[in-house]
C-alpha cells in the first residue's frame, strides 16, 4: 500500500510492533477537531464514516519521523500529567475551549509507543525521543488557520514515563494534577480504572501487580503512590502541581500563566463555560466532588 | 477483498480529488452505493457487499484493539 507523499490531513491513530519494526496506522483527519474528551473517541467518531474507515494506510515510524515531522513544526505548548479521578480532563477541556487550542488528551498512540519502549529491547533511548516527538508533533500539529498551540494530557500511568517525555520535551512547560489519595482510592473503588483492578495485567510494569484477591483499596493505594512518587522524582524547572480543590479557577488562572498563554477577550467565559460542564461527559454540568475519604 | 478492491481503496487514499466527495458521501450514508459508481469510473469491479464488509472489519478491528 502507497502512502501519501504529505501530510495533509492524515493522522497517525495506531502505532504497533510488526516484523521488527515500528509502525504507524493513518487515518484521513480533514475538517475535524478534536472535540470529545479523549483522542480515541474522535478516532471512533470518524470510523463510523466508511470512507474514512477505508482510507487507513500504514508507513513506518522512520517514516513519520523522516518525511512527515519536517511538516509539522512546533513542540506543545504544555503537557498534563496527573494522578487520576482529579480534574485532568476538566483542565484539558478548558483548553479546548479556546478553538486555537489542540488538545491530544490520551491518545492511544503514546500508550501504544511508550509500552513498545518498555517492552522492545535493544533500541536506543534517543531513538524512542525521536519517535515520540515526531509522532506527538505530527498528532497536534496545526491543521487549522485558527490553530496556535497544542497540548498533551497524557494517561496517569503515564506519569511513571514523564521523565521520559519531559526529557523528549526539554522545557516545555508540565503540571501535575494531584488530588488527596484516599479521595482518589474512593473515586477508583465506586468505578475503577483499568489499571485500578486488583490482577490487571500493566504490560511492562509487572511491578504494578497484585494478585486478585488483593484488596482493591491496597492495589490503588499502591498504584496511586508509585504514580505520585514519579510525580515528585521530576525536574521542577517547568513543572507545577495542581491541586483538585483549587479547580476550575486554578485551570484559568495557574495552569494558562504557567503554560505562558495569554488569554483574549472573551476567552475566560469560554474557559468558564467549560469548566461548568462535566469533562467526560459534558451533558452534564461539573461539581467538585466533596472530599469523601477512602475508609 | 479482491485485488480490485485493493485498488479501490490505494486509489482512494492517493486521490484527493475524490477523497471531499467520497467523505461527504460516507458521512450522508451514500457511500455504499457511489462508491461502486467511482469504482467503475476507474475501471474496476467493487461490489456494495465488499464495501460494506471492509467497513465492518475496519470498525471491528478498531475496537478489539481497546479490548
Amino acid at each position: 500500500m502507497s502512502a501519501p507523499k504529505a501530510l495533509g490531513d492524515w493522522m497517525p491513530v495506531h502505532v504497533s510492533w510488526e516484523a521488527g519494526e515500528c509502525m504507524v496506522e493513518w487515518i484521513d483527519f480533514a475538517e475535524t477537531r478534536m472535540t470529545e474528551p479523549f483522542f480515541d473517541q474522535t478516532v471512533a467518531r470518524l470510523l463510523e464514516n466508511p470512507c474514512r474507515n477505508l482510507r487507513r494506510f500504514q508507513t513506518g515510524m522512520d517514516e513519520l519521523c523522516e518525511r512527515f515531522a519536517p511538516q509539522a513544526e512546533s513542540k506543545p505548548g504544555g503537557l498534563i500529567f496527573h494522578i487520576s479521578r482529579c480534574g485532568s480532563t476538566l483542565v484539558a477541556g478548558m483548553l479546548r475551549a479556546l478553538r486555537r487550542h489542540v488538545v491530544l488528551s490520551e491518545p492511544a498512540p503514546l500508550e501504544q509507543l511508550l509500552r513498545l519502549r518498555r517492552q522492545v529491547k535493544a533500541i536506543p533511548e534517543e531513538t524512542w525521543q525521536k519517535w515520540l516527538r515526531g509522532l506527538l508533533m505530527v498528532m497536534g500539529r496545526r491543521r487549522g488557520d485558527e490553530e496556535d498551540c497544542w497540548f498533551v494530557k497524557c494517561d496517569a500511568l503515564h506519569t511513571l514515563d514523564a521523565g521520559f517525555i519531559t526529557r523528549t520535551f526539554p522545557g516545555v512547560p508540565w503540571v501535575f494534577l494531584d488530588r488527596d489519595i484516599s479521595e482518589v482510592i474512593s473515586a477508583h473503588t465506586n468505578s475503577p480504572g483499568r489499571a485500578m483492578v486488583p490482577g490487571a495485567i500493566l504490560p511492562g510494569r509487572e511491578f504494578l501487580y497484585s494478585p486478585p484477591d488483593t484488596p482493591p483499596g491496597e492495589h490503588i493505594a499502591r498504584v496511586l503512590e508509585a504514580i505520585r512518587a514519579a510525580s515528585r522524582a521530576l525536574p521542577m524547572e517547568a513543572g507545577m502541581f495542581v491541586d483538585y480543590h483549587e479547580l476550575p479557577e486554578a485551570g484559568w488562572r495557574k495552569v494558562v500563566a504557567h503554560f505562558g498563554l495569554k488569554l483574549r477577550a472573551g476567552d475566560e467565559v469560554l474557559v468558564r463555560e467549560a469548566a461548568a460542564r462535566n469533562a467526560k461527559n459534558p451533558d452534564i454540568a461539573w461539581k467538585n466532588d466533596p472530599p469523601a475519604k477512602a475508609g | 477483498m479482491s485485488a480490485a478492491f485493493e485498488e479501490f481503496r490505494e486509489r482512494l487514499i492517493l486521490d484527493d480529488g475524490h477523497r471531499a466527495l467520497l467523505r461527504e458521501s460516507g458521512a450522508r450514508g451514500g457511500f455504499f452505493e457511489e462508491g461502486p459508481a467511482l469504482a467503475k469510473e476507474w475501471g474496476l469491479e467493487v461490489t456494495k457487499e465488499e464495501l460494506e464488509e471492509a467497513h465492518r472489519a475496519g470498525k471491528r478491528l478498531w475496537m478489539e484493539r481497546f479490548l
